[in-house]
């Protein structure tokens, strides 16, 4: 199989070489350009044509996003992970926006950042746990939500919930299995932070979700 | 008739005229009877006086005594008549009160003089009139009876013929034949005729005869008995006569004196009756000046009553000056009686400061003729001042000079010292209003300022007259349209308000907030729409934005000594971790080929990065700078994450312990970042109080409703007055450039402004213990949280191990990992899905479509199979499905949940988008867990 040829890019050329090393050892991975900023990175894409590249967020000059846009115009099928120091919203938002497989926390461990090289270059995708819990599968695309929302089937659930209808009867109502049922009750109280069916019914009144 | 007579003619005439006015305007008949009688007596006086003489009525030469009497009885009679006839009546209305009735008089006097005049004129005119026509009648029929006389003697004297008997027979033939006028009568007598009668020689007759005489006039001899003209003649030696009786003359007397008897008697009647008229007038006149008069006494008797009885002193002035006249309020104000008063009297009771004053001003009234209103005091006679106001109208006479002056004067002590009174409280609220501090400004219901104190000018620099009924002001002083719009709306909305900021311009540029209030709904001064005060916050605003400033100044100044310490130690500690791996590779270098030592060298190198990124991580959290809003913090979270920290800021003498409750969080309200600045001040004290090592404990507790954060040491402690300056900013007890002095300042700061408290417990050399109290809160009901500060941290564990935390997550039921069929053309999404599954295990197949994916499995039968229900139609997609692969699980990932409704069953699992990994977990892991019992 062929190698997936790798581009790191950070600023911070230590780190880059650092990951360069561990990943020598790898039989499918190879570092073919080590860049220190956005645009040398689309340079170096140019000159190399890599399958991947592992690119740092907080880097000066022009921002990462916009060189990704720019490699992806010659490179459509280049796969895009970032790493980053911080998990802010934004951040998180444009590396999705660009198509981003992978987002890394710099607190991870460089194993987990090996780990999830590997995973991208394996046309597989990786975040971070921190991201992962804000990741909302849109209509047409990924994107971050700061708050998760109850769609309209969990609300459904709730209502008859706290009603105090038993599982069966909601499925029977909602002509779905009990499994579903059990399903979107378990979303529910993970959503509403709520870990207790006895809640929900109060939270629903007060929501308004139902009446008394 | 001689002077004498005629005088007494005229008195009669008048007097007799003068009854008969007096019947004529009083009715009288007695008046009229005796007026009358006197009048006949005298028109036949008049008439008859003419012709005779002697008589009774005339002191003629022959008459006696009796003849005055009759006379002077007809005079009495007609004085008595007049005077009784001539008594004034009353005009009973016809007086014009208007006129002028002493002029009326006047010319009533005069008209009766000149009636008086005109008829003596009248009189003596017609008398002499009278006496010369009788005159010369009476001298014409003697001259003709002289003339008749003469004849007869010539022709005696014509006949010669000597003898006697022969002349006497002429001188009767020429008697005979004589034509004497009519009445008259010849006659002759001799000597012979004389003796022979025997009459005397001496009597008229004879005297003529003797003395050979002629003579000639009128006379009345005995034997007539009625005056006569006679003509005497000698003749022969006898005298002849003729002569003609007044009664024969009286017919020709009468024609030719009866125009101007008739005029006379005319004159008689009008002239002395309009005289006695003019005299009524002037008498009725005189009467009625003499009621009115008596009507303006009375009328000036009631007026002094009315004027004596007013509250009011009115004073009269001469035009002199002199007062003529005070009222009874004079005396009763001064005390004094009212002669006093008069010519300068009256200035002796005005109050001697005022006295000057109030002559001048009297004197030039007068002078002027204009009034004048002056307020002086008086001074009573038992030495009490009043107050009085003295208005002076002066008087103009018929003739338009001055007739003196009338001073009416009111008593206003009271009045006076009450507008005294007020005058003061007026100066006194101006005075305030214009000096007070304080804005004051009002504005009419047209917008318009209509106030402007002393205040606002100093404080604008514009001063009133040009702010004051000025429209524009409000735009100098606003100058940003859109600024002084919402003002104004905001004021219109707001009504009463107070301390309500505004930033206005002044006339030199500058800007200066006042804080405005209105009250004007509230209190309503009559006059202004709306008025408020203002007080120029300017300054107070500044210094306080500056005083913020400085406390951020001096946070930040704080945080930025926290981090340089901090700092210093993480250098400190990276600088050991860095020596330690580059040691750990040289020894790798060293023995390539020992796989002990590149083992240990890798082991040393992993743990010291290890370390390095854990002080790393603390150092980026602490310095991060999250908003400061209050938020749910989790204190022990906090602490916990704090920890670390800590541990980096203390030495190695010195023992910490982090003590927190066990039942996990103490929610407060507020900023984690500053609470972790308490934190770390409070240790750096407790550890400077340390120098040579000891304990420290940090601990976390609450109560129901109280959170408390506990840093102790046993360190060297607080005297009584070091404790008291604790929190004083630039305070501290530290050698010169060690600490600000800033740290216990900010704490107490932070500490405040989370609505809690700091207790210092602390005793000389047996150390200090720092609580602080804060509010605690419930815990929030929970949206799942992006990673909070301690959250973050939390993971961070003192011996080094990494790995990120998760945040709470379903703990997937454990299943046997499958085939999984994820078929989504989009490879972002595909690959995130996929890895979700590969994560728990699954071997995962992807695909664009469903053909490829039964390509792809070939003869397997997946478990389950995800699919993306809008990048491929599902209604299509499903039956095919269901019908290749009719036991396996399927979850269809779709927007339109309600047109793939129908395909939904027991082993299809309809999942709305958007949903977040972890319902997608969810669903995966009920689509293995196969039916479940009910959870109840």
């Amino acid at each position: 199989m062929a190698r997936t040829r790798l581009m790191l890019v950070d600023d911070h050329q230590l780190l880059s070489q650092m990951f360069a090393d561990h990943l020598e050892s790898e039989p499918d991975l190879t570092v073919v350009a080590i860049a220190t900023d956005a645009e040398m990175a689309i340079g170096l894409a140019r000159e190399h044509r890599p399958d991947m590249i592992v690119m740092d967020i907080k880097m000066p000059g022009l921002l990462p996003f916009d060189a990704v846009q720019s490699i992806q115009k010659f490179l459509p099928d280049v796969r895009v992970m970032f790493l980053s120091a911080t998990t802010l919203d934004r951040d998180i938002e444009q590396a999705l926006v660009v198509g981003a497989r992978g987002y890394v926390t710099k607190n991870e461990p460089p194993e987990v950042v090996l780990a999830a090289i590997r995973t991208v270059a394996g046309d597989g995708a990786f975040f971070s746990e921190d991201v992962r819990a804000r990741m909302i599968i849109g209509g047409g695309s990924v994107q971050v939500s700061r708050a998760s929302s109850l769609t309209a089937r969990e609300v459904e659930v709730l209502r008859y919930l706290a009603r105090g209808l038993a599982k069966k009867a909601i499925a029977a109502t909602m002509s779905v299995s009990v499994k579903t049922v059990e399903t979107h009750t378990q979303n529910l109280m993970r959503k509403l932070d709520i870990h207790d069916r006895v809640e929900l019914a109060p939270y629903a009144l007060r929501q308004g979700f139902s009446e008394a | 008739m001689s002077l004498v007579q005629d005088i007494t003619m005229v008195i009669l005439t008048v007097v007799a005229a003068w009854g008969v006015a007096g019947w004529w305007r009083r009715r009288r008949p007695a008046t009229f009877i005796v007026a009358a009688v006197a009048f006949v007596v005298l028109a036949r006086e008049v008439v008859l006086g003419l012709g005779e003489s002697g008589g009774r009525w005339w002191p003629a030469p022959a008459s006696g005594p009796d003849d005055g009497i009759g006379l002077v009885v007809a005079t009495l009679l007609l004085v008595l008549v007049g005077v009784v006839g001539g008594r004034p009546s009353s005009w009973d209305g016809r007086l014009d009160r208007g006129a002028d009735l002493r002029g009326q008089r006047r010319l009533a006097r005069i008209g009766q003089v000149a009636g008086l005049v005109i008829v003596v004129a009248a009189m003596g005119v017609g008398v002499l009139a009278a006496r010369a026509v009788h005159t010369s009648i009476r001298a014409e029929t003697i001259r003709t009876n002289e003339a008749i006389a003469h004849q007869i003697v010539a022709r005696v004297a014509r006949a010669t013929g000597a003898d006697d008997a022969s002349r006497r027979a002429v001188l009767r033939e020429a008697c005979d034949a004589a034509a004497p006028g009519p009445g008259a009568q010849v006659g002759y007598e001799l000597r012979e005729d004389r003796a022979r009668r025997g009459a005397p020689s001496d009597d008229f007759v004879g005297d003529l005869i003797e003395r050979r005489a002629d003579w000639s006039g009128v006379m009345m001899p005995r034997d007539v008995e009625q005056l006569a003209a006679y003509a005497y003649l000698p003749v022969l030696d006898g005298v002849v006569w003729v002569y003609t009786p007044t009664s024969q003359v009286r017919p020709r007397l009468l024609a030719a004196t009866w125009p101007w008897g008739l005029a006379l008697g005319v004159i008689m009647v009008l002239a002395p009756w309009s005289s006695a008229l003019f005299l009524r007038l002037s008498r009725d006149a005189e009467s009625a000046i003499r009621i009115a008069a008596t009507a303006t006494e009375e009328h000036e008797r009631r007026f002094a009553r009315l004027v004596d009885a007013l509250p009011v002193i009115v004073r009269a002035h001469a035009p002199g000056g002199a007062c003529i006249d005070v009222n009874r309020a004079w005396s009763t104000m001064v005390g004094r009686p009212e002669a006093a008063a008069k010519d300068d009297g009256w200035l002796d009771v005005v109050h001697a400061d005022d006295r000057e004053e109030v002559r001048r001003v009297h004197e030039a009234a007068l002078a002027s003729g204009r009034g004048f209103t002056l307020e002086y005091r008086l001074v009573r006679a038992t030495g009490e001042v009043r107050w009085v106001a003295d208005t002076g109208v002066p008087l103009e006479g018929p003739d338009g000079m001055s007739a003196g002056l009338v001073c009416s004067i009111v008593d206003m002590t009271d009045r006076h010292v009450a507008a005294l009174e007020m005058a003061e409280s007026e100066d006194r609220l101006r005075s305030i209003v214009d000096n007070m501090p304080v804005l004051l400004n009002a504005v009419d219901e047209a917008g318009r300022i209509v106030f402007w104190n002393r205040e606002c000018e100093r404080v604008t620099g514009y001063d009133a007259a040009s702010v004051v009924g000025d429209p524009d002001a409000l735009r100098r002083l606003y100058p940003d349209d859109a600024y002084r719009r919402r003002m104004v709306a905001e004021r219109d909305a707001r009504g009463d308000h107070r301390d309500w900021e505004w930033t206005l311009t002044c006339r030199d540029g500058t800007e200066r907030t006042i804080a405005w209030s209105n009250i004007s709904d509230r209190i309503v001064i009559p006059g202004w729409a709306s008025w408020s005060i203002g007080v120029d916050v300017t300054d107070r605003k500044r210094a306080e934005r500056a005083r913020l400033r400085l406390e951020a100044d001096l946070r930040q100044a704080q945080k930025m000594e926290a981090i340089g310490t901090l700092a210093a130690g993480v250098a400190h500690d990276v600088y050991n971790a860095l020596s330690v791996v580059l040691g750990y590779v040289s020894l790798a270098r060293k023995h390539p080929d020992d796989p002990t030592a590149i083992r240990s060298a890798i082991d040393g190198i992993e743990q010291a990065s290890q370390q390095t990124a854990a002080v790393a991580r603390s150092l980026s959290d602490f310095s991060r700078r999250g908003d400061h809003e209050r938020r749910p913090v989790d204190l022990v979270s906090v602490v916990r994450g704090s920890t670390n920290m800590l541990r980096r800021i203390v030495p190695s003498n010195v023992r910490m312990t982090v003590d927190l409750p066990p039942d996990g969080s103490i929610w407060i309200d507020g900023d984690g970042s500053q609470i972790q600045q308490v934190l770390m001040n409070l240790v750096i004290n407790a550890r400077d109080a340390m120098p040579d090592g000891g304990a420290l404990s940090v601990s976390v507790n609450g109560g129901p409703d109280r959170a408390a954060l506990v840093v102790s040491d046993n360190g060297i402690g607080m005297s009584e007055r070091v404790r008291e300056q604790a929190f004083d900013p630039f305070f501290t007890t530290k050698p010169r450039g060690k600490g600000t002095g800033l740290g216990m300042a900010i704490v107490h700061s932070i500490v405040t402004d989370h609505d809690g408290s700091i207790d210092i417990e602390s005793a000389v050399g047996r150390g200090s213990t720092m609580t602080v109290h804060l509010p605690r809160q419930p815990t929030p009901p929970g949206t799942p949280s992006a990673p909070s500060v301690a959250s973050s941290s939390e993971a961070i564990v003192f011996d080094g191990e990494g790995g990120a935390s998760t945040p709470p997550a379903i703990t997937p039921t454990p299943v046997a990992p499958g085939l999984v069929v994820v078929i989504d053309p989009s490879r972002q999404v595909g690959a995130i899905i996929a890895s979700t599954l590969a994560a728990r295990g699954h071997t995962v197949c992807r695909a664009a479509g469903v053909a490829e994916a039964e390509r792809s499995v070939a003869a397997s039968i997946p478990v389950l199979c995800i699919l993306d229900a809008d990048e491929i139609d599902g209604t299509i997609a499903l039956p095919r499905l269901h019908e290749r692969w009719p036991d396996t699980v399927i979850i269809v990932l779709t927007s339109d949940l309600p047109s793939l409704t129908p395909f939904e069953n027991e082993s299809t699992m309809m999942v709305e988008k958007p949903f977040d990994l972890a319902t997608l977990e969810s669903w995966i892991d009920a689509a293995f867990a196969g039916p479940t019992e009910e959870m109840e």
